[in-house]
């Protein structure tokens, strides 16, 4: 069989076994040796697997991954999530609204010490959606919110996706991750300014919370400085070139596990369940990566992306346009997969396509990460709506999906922004000279 | 039946335990690193090659663990729609495909291992012996292969019954 045809049966066939719930990074690494076998024999397709199995797990540089995913988890055993909510609750909470936007504004600085979106929407979800039960707002405005302003993990570094992505374009992780930095505080902003404007509109949606005294205030502000100091000690960190990712990563840990010791707030039995979590997390991002790199395999011997590549130049296709037509495909596959499965899926496909019509990499990151966190709530598969959805307990998935929408829309907004002023991604890298 | 779930069930908890162990040597060794190299200008020369190899028990003896409690990444979209009675049968295909890949990783992560260890491979810094952690990959697959081997046994007698 000619090697592009087969490799559209077996996408094809890698679809179906998706949708009939076969796990993403099984589906993938099956799919891959088959094809894999197809076009250079039987052996060479068994081997395959093993030996992209076990690069992928013996890597070095995706021990960043396994170090952020314990940062986050440990933080959320350490109540520093909580601590973050009082903090934005104290700031935020007698506006209209404030408690969701407090939420926000918690997300956001948790993100800043979380990589994952799922692990920042169940740390964040568990501690602010009981709070907005109890003041009476509304359903779909209150998980809505915790479930959009969860993507901001991804987004405001440290991020796994960014991880993922400069890891497989072989782009700096410093460069990506500082990147995110403004897009993140705009889409914060925007996601706490339509609350702001909904409930103003609509004060039925969100009562105000309850006043806070100034030493609460206060209290609140040390929330904010311990998830600083760790923000800046992992970013900085990189940015200055004093650690790699996974050191940084790691010195970040042990600053949690420090803060959660000093404030008699890390438990053993929180310390184990941290680390319980983190590996189950861990493990199936992994499985998936791997499972990708197999398949991926298989692409790179059908000489696909290579052939697209030369087929848009050939076309002499507008810069414009294959961007625009890249974020529709990746918007329409976001709906209904993974995010780790969709970057590691595509990356070979589109991103040789992306450099060979002269979009900057750091950029088209922070472009594709945008557009994963609206395929992280974008229904029919939203993982952070299924995350909130087992979280909020009670709140049928119709309404959560119905609270997204006008969050979905801010991040549309970011998106042509980000277009129209890619400095808004670039000018913070600009100033790294690695 | 009840012996082989007796036993497959255990041994996935004490894998896990063994993952948690590989996670926290890579943060100690880490951190270790970072202090040695920082305050004391003396790095560990080994830490880098422990560190990736040690992560890959961090995740593979994780697998059959997560694979017990189904914690793998699916997509939950047309399950949903179909009668017991498919889901049923797509739940059989699905763990068979499943069996017959991590026998594949099992099988061939054993030969890779006797091919590595024949070569006298080893790791770039310290030279550090690589086989062994190819074959805790293969024991791992063993693992998760007998837990979809279960899983697919209770499937089914579920649907018989």
């Amino acid at each position: 069989m000619n090697p592009v045809t087969l490799a559209i049966v077996l996408t094809v066939f890698m679809v179906i076994l998706f949708l009939l719930r076969m796990p993403i990074g099984f589906a993938m690494a099956l799919v891959g040796i088959i094809g894999f076998s197809a076009l250079r024999g039987l052996g060479p397709g068994l081997s395959i697997v093993t030996r992209d199995l076990f690069d992928v797990f013996s890597s070095y540089s995706y021990t960043a991954i396994t170090m952020f995913i314990l940062m986050g988890t440990l933080a959320f055993y350490t109540g520093i999530s909580r601590r973050l909510y009082d903090a934005g609750y104290t700031m935020f909470g007698r506006l209209p609204g404030g408690l969701a936007i407090s939420t926000i504004a918690a997300c956001a600085m948790f993100s800043a010490i979380c990589g994952s979106t799922n692990a920042t929407a169940a740390a964040m979800g568990r501690v602010a959606l009981p709070e907005m039960k109890r003041y009476k707002y509304d359903d779909a405005l209150a998980t809505g919110c915790v479930a959009a302003a969860g993507s901001l993990g991804i987004l405001i570094p440290p991020s796994t996706i960014f991880l993922v992505y400069g890891i497989m374009t072989e782009n700096s992780i410093g460069k990506l991750f500082i990147s995110g930095v403004i897009p993140g505080i705009i889409l914060a902003a925007f996601f706490a300014g339509t609350v702001f404007i909904m409930t103003v509109r609509n004060p039925k949606l969100a009562p105000p919370g309850g006043p806070t005294t100034w030493k609460e205030k206060v209290q609140g502000m040390t929330g904010i400085i311990e998830a600083l100091v760790l923000f800046l000690l992992v970013i900085l960190g990189i940015f200055l070139g004093w650690f790699s990712p996974t050191y940084a990563a790691a010195a970040g840990t042990a600053g949690v596990i420090v803060i959660g010791l000093v404030r008699r707030q890390l438990t053993w039995q929180g310390f184990l369940n941290g680390v319980r979590d983190a590996i189950r997390i861990n493990c199936f991002i992994m499985v998936i990566v791997a499972g990708a790199f197999v398949f991926g395999h298989f692409l790179t011997v059908t000489n696909i992306p290579t052939m697209l590549v030369n087929w848009v130049e050939a076309m002499h296709m507008n810069k414009y346009l294959v961007l625009i037509a890249v974020i529709a495909i990746y918007y329409v596959i976001s709906m209904f997969m993974d995010e780790l499965a969709l970057i590691v899926l595509t990356i070979p496909i589109f991103y040789p396509l992306i450099l060979s019509v002269g979009w900057d990499p750091i950029w088209f990151g922070v472009i594709m990460v945008v557009l994963v966190e609206m395929g992280v709530i974008a229904p029919p598969v939203g993982i952070n709506v299924f995350v909130i959805y087992g979280v909020a307990e009670g709140v049928p998935i119709t309404t959560i999906y119905k609270g997204i929408f006008p969050f979905l829309a801010c991040m549309f907004v970011l998106a042509a922004l980000l277009m129209v002023f890619p400095a808004l991604a670039t000018w913070l890298p600009s100033f790294m000279t690695y | 039946m009840g012996k082989f779930d007796k036993f497959m069930t255990p041994l996935s908890k004490w894998f896990h335990v063994i993952a948690g162990i590989g996670m926290i040597y890579v943060l100690l060794i880490s951190v270790a690193d970072i202090i040695m190299n920082k305050v004391f200008k003396d790095p560990i020369n080994w830490a880098f090659d422990s560190i990736g190899l040690v992560a890959v028990i961090a995740i593979v003896f994780a697998i059959p663990e997560v694979q017990v409690n189904h914690g793998h990444i699916e997509v939950e979209v047309l399950e949903a729609r179909l009668s017991r009675f498919w889901r049923k049968i797509i739940g059989l295909f699905v763990n068979v495909l499943g069996i017959i890949l991590w026998s594949i990783v099992a099988w061939r992560s054993f030969l890779y291992g006797i091919d590595i260890l024949r070569s006298g491979e080893v790791s770039m810094t310290v030279e550090m012996p690589i086989y062994p952690f190819i074959w805790f990959q293969g024991i791992c697959a063993v693992a998760v292969t007998l837990v979809l081997l279960l899983q697919t046994i209770n499937h089914f007698r579920m649907r018989t019954r």
